[in-house]
C-alpha cells in the first residue's frame, strides 16, 4: 500500500491526506513531517490553519520559514469554497513545480451548514487537483469534532494518517457523489420573505434585501456585498432558468440570509471555484458570490437549483 | 440621482416592461409641466386612455393642462407617420413648428416623448428613421426643448437599435426620467460616460454598446460615478475592460460597491481614482 502511494506520489498526482490528531504534540508532530518531508523535497509549502494553529506551527518551526508561508484558514476558509481558488493561486506561482498544502478547514465551533461545506469543499479538492502537482494534509481534531464529520473525513480523503500509521482509507467516496449528498439546508424561518424573481424585479429584491441587511445590522461593504450576491443569483435565474424563480430573506444573529431558487440545472460541482479568464464579461457570478460571501450553499439537480448566501454583520 | 431632463436634452429610453414606459412617460409629463413648459405626448403602444389613467393616478392635473393647452397628448399616425407615410424632413418641421408655437404662446420651452415602436414596423418612410434623429437632434440641443424618445429593445433590429442610440445625446434605461433613473451618458467634456442609478442585467447590453466605443478612443477615459448607486458584476466588467487600453481609466466619485468588484476582477493596471 505504502509502496502504491510513494508510486501515485511518483506519478505527480495529488495526494490527498487527513491527519486525524488529539494532542497538540500530535498536531505539530504529524503537521511538521509533512512540512519537512515538502521542504527536504524542495516544494514550497502553504500552510492555511485556524488562528490557534497558525501560532502553534509558527512556534513549532521557529528558525525554519524559507519556503514555508503560514495563512489565516478562518479568513481564507471561512466560506470554504474560496480555499480551491487559494491553493490553484498557490500552484500558479509555481508553474510546473510540485507544493504542498496544509488545509485544515474544519475545526470544532464551526455550524453544521459550514462544516457540510467544508466536507464538501473536501470531496472536490480530490476532483479539482487530479490532474495537478500538489500534495494536501487536512488536519482533524478527532477527540471534540462530532464523530459524523470525522466519519465524513474518511469518506473524502483517499489516505488517512493517526500517529504513525498512514493507510488509505476504506470508505473512501467517488468526490462529485459525496459533494452531491452531503447537505445541511433547513427550512426557512416561518417569517422568512419570498420575493418572486422576474423581468425587471432586479431592483425591487436589492430594496428588500438592503430593508432585511439593515434589519440585522449588516451594514457599509457587507450589505453592498449581500446586494450584488442576489443580484448575480437572481440574474442566473433570469437568464439560464427560464426567467423565472424565487428569493427568500431572513435574519439570524448578526447576519442576513437570501436563497434564491429556481428550475434551472447547475451540474457542474467546480462552478464558482474556478478563476475565471481576465476577459471574460459574463458567466463569473457565482465566483463574485464566493468571494463576497460568508458562507454559499449551492444544490442542484433535476429538480432545480437552489443556492443558500449568508452575510455576516462583520 | 440625475436630476431629470433638461432643455437642450434628446435621450433615448430602452424600457424593458410596460411599467418601465409608463412610468417614464408620467415622469417626463411631470417634469415638463413643473418647469412650466409646453409637453407633447407622441403615444404608439400606450393608449391615450391608459396614459390619462396613469397621470390622473399620479395627480397630475392632466385635465387642466390638457385644457389650457399646456399638455397634448398625440398619436404615432397623426404626426410622425401623418398620411400613412414618414417623411424625416416633415417631422422635423413639425418639431421646429411645435416649439415655436409653444414660445409664442407665453411657454419657457416644448417638450416632446415620443413612442418609436412604429418606426419598426412596414410604414413607408420608416427606415429613414436615422436621418430623422439625426436632423432632429439640432432641434432639441440648440433650441428651448427637450425630448425622450423610447426605443423597445423587443421591436427593433439590434444595429438599428444602436445605430438610434448613438444619435441621442443620452440614453436611459429602465425607471424613467427622475427618481431611481438609470442612466448611461455620454461626457460632452471628454471622453467617457456619466453612469446614474442602478446598473444590472437590464442595461449591460447598452452599457456594452457605450463601452464599445470608448475603446477605439484615444488618450483617457473618465467615468463621472458620484450618482451611480449600485452596479453589478457583468455591468463592472463592461468598466473594468477599459483598464486593458492604453490609456487611464480615470473614475471620479466611484460607489465602494464598484471598486470593491474592481478589486475581485484582477489587478487594476492603470486606475485612477479621483474624489470631488
Amino acid at each position: 500500500m505504502t509502496a502504491d502511494l510513494l508510486d501515485s506520489r511518483a506519478r505527480e498526482t495529488t495526494w490527498h491526506e487527513a491527519l486525524f490528531y488529539r494532542t497538540n504534540d500530535e498536531y505539530v508532530a504529524g503537521v511538521q513531517a509533512f512540512v519537512d518531508g515538502a521542504l527536504d523535497a524542495g516544494q514550497p509549502v502553504l500552510l492555511a490553519l485556524p488562528r490557534p494553529h497558525v501560532a502553534l506551527m509558527a512556534e513549532a518551526m521557529a528558525g525554519v520559514v524559507d519556503g514555508v508561508r503560514l495563512a489565516d484558514m478562518t479568513e481564507i476558509g471561512r466560506n470554504p469554497n474560496r480555499i480551491i481558488p487559494t491553493i490553484q493561486r498557490f500552484l500558479d506561482e509555481y508553474p510546473g513545480q510540485p507544493v504542498s498544502f496544509v488545509g485544515e478547514p474544519i475545526w470544532p465551533g464551526r455550524t453544521e451548514a459550514e462544516i457540510a461545506e467544508a466536507t464538501r469543499h473536501e470531496a472536490l479538492i480530490n476532483h479539482a487537483f487530479a490532474d495537478s502537482d500538489a500534495a494536501v494534509l487536512c488536519p482533524y481534531d478527532v477527540g471534540r469534532l462530532a464523530p459524523t464529520v470525522v466519519a465524513d473525513a474518511s469518506r473524502t480523503h483517499p489516505v488517512v494518517v493517526e500517529g504513525s500509521r498512514r493507510q488509505s482509507s476504506d470508505r473512501y467516496q467517488d468526490p462529485v457523489s459525496v459533494w452531491a449528498d452531503v447537505a445541511h439546508l433547513p427550512a426557512p424561518p416561518a417569517d422568512a420573505e419570498t420575493l418572486a424573481i422576474h423581468a425587471g424585479s432586479l431592483s425591487d429584491l436589492r430594496r428588500a434585501a438592503r430593508r432585511l441587511a439593515r434589519r440585522a445590522g449588516v451594514a457599509g461593504l457587507r450589505a453592498d456585498d449581500l446586494l450584488v450576491a442576489v443580484t448575480e443569483l437572481a440574474t442566473n435565474s433570469l437568464v439560464h432558468a427560464r426567467g423565472a424563480g424565487t428569493l427568500t430573506l431572513w435574519t439570524e444573529p448578526g447576519a442576513v440570509v437570501g436563497e434564491v431558487r429556481d428550475a434551472g440545472l447547475l451540474a457542474d460541482p467546480m462552478a464558482g471555484r474556478r478563476q475565471p479568464p481576465a476577459d471574460l464579461l459574463g458567466g463569473r457570478g457565482l465566483w463574485m458570490v464566493n468571494h463576497l460571501c460568508d458562507l454559499v450553499q449551492l444544490h442542484s439537480d433535476e429538480s432545480g437549483t437552489v443556492v443558500r448566501v449568508r452575510v455576516h454583520a462583520a | 440621482m440625475r436630476e431629470g431632463i433638461a432643455h437642450g436634452d434628446h435621450v433615448c429610453l430602452v424600457p424593458t416592461s410596460d411599467d418601465d414606459v409608463h412610468s417614464a412617460l408620467v415622469g417626463f409629463v411631470r417634469q415638463g409641466l413643473e418647469a412650466g413648459d409646453r409637453v407633447w405626448c407622441v403615444l404608439d403602444g400606450t393608449a391615450p386612455d391608459t396614459l390619462l389613467r396613469l397621470l390622473h393616478q399620479a395627480a397630475i392635473p392632466a385635465d387642466r393642462a390638457l385644457a389650457a393647452g399646456q399638455l397634448a397628448i398625440h398619436r404615432a399616425e397623426d404626426t410622425y407617420y401623418r398620411g400613412r407615410r414618414f417623411e424625416p424632413a416633415r417631422m422635423v418641421d413639425l418639431v421646429h413648428g411645435a416649439v415655436d408655437e409653444a414660445l409664442a404662446a407665453g411657454f419657457p420651452g416644448f417638450r416632446l416623448t415620443g413612442e418609436m415602436g412604429w418606426a419598426a414596423t412596414a410604414v413607408p418612410g420608416a427606415e429613414r428613421l436615422l436621418e430623422y434623429e439625426a436632423e432632429v437632434h439640432h432641434v432639441f440641443t440648440r433650441r428651448p426643448a427637450a425630448a425622450l424618445c423610447h426605443y423597445d429593445p423587443a421591436l427593433f433590429d439590434p444595429r438599428v437599435l444602436a445605430a438610434a442610440l448613438e444619435l441621442h445625446a443620452s440614453v436611459l434605461a429602465t425607471g424613467g426620467p427622475g427618481e431611481g433613473m438609470s442612466a448611461v451618458t455620454p461626457l460632452t467634456d471628454g471622453v467617457g460616460l456619466t453612469l446614474c442609478g442602478e446598473l444590472d442585467l437590464d442595461h449591460r447590453e447598452l452599457l456594452h454598446e457605450a463601452v464599445d466605443r470608448l475603446r477605439s478612443m484615444p488618450g483617457d477615459v473618465h467615468l463621472r460615478l458620484g450618482e451611480l448607486e449600485f452596479i453589478d458584476v457583468g455591468c463592472a466588467a463592461e468598466l473594468f475592460s477599459l483598464t486593458r487600453r492604453t490609456g487611464r481609466l480615470v473614475l471620479h466619485d466611484p460607489p465602494a460597491v464598484l471598486l470593491r468588484l474592481f478589486a475581485l476582477l484582477g489587478p487594476d493596471g492603470d486606475v485612477e481614482v479621483c474624489r470631488s
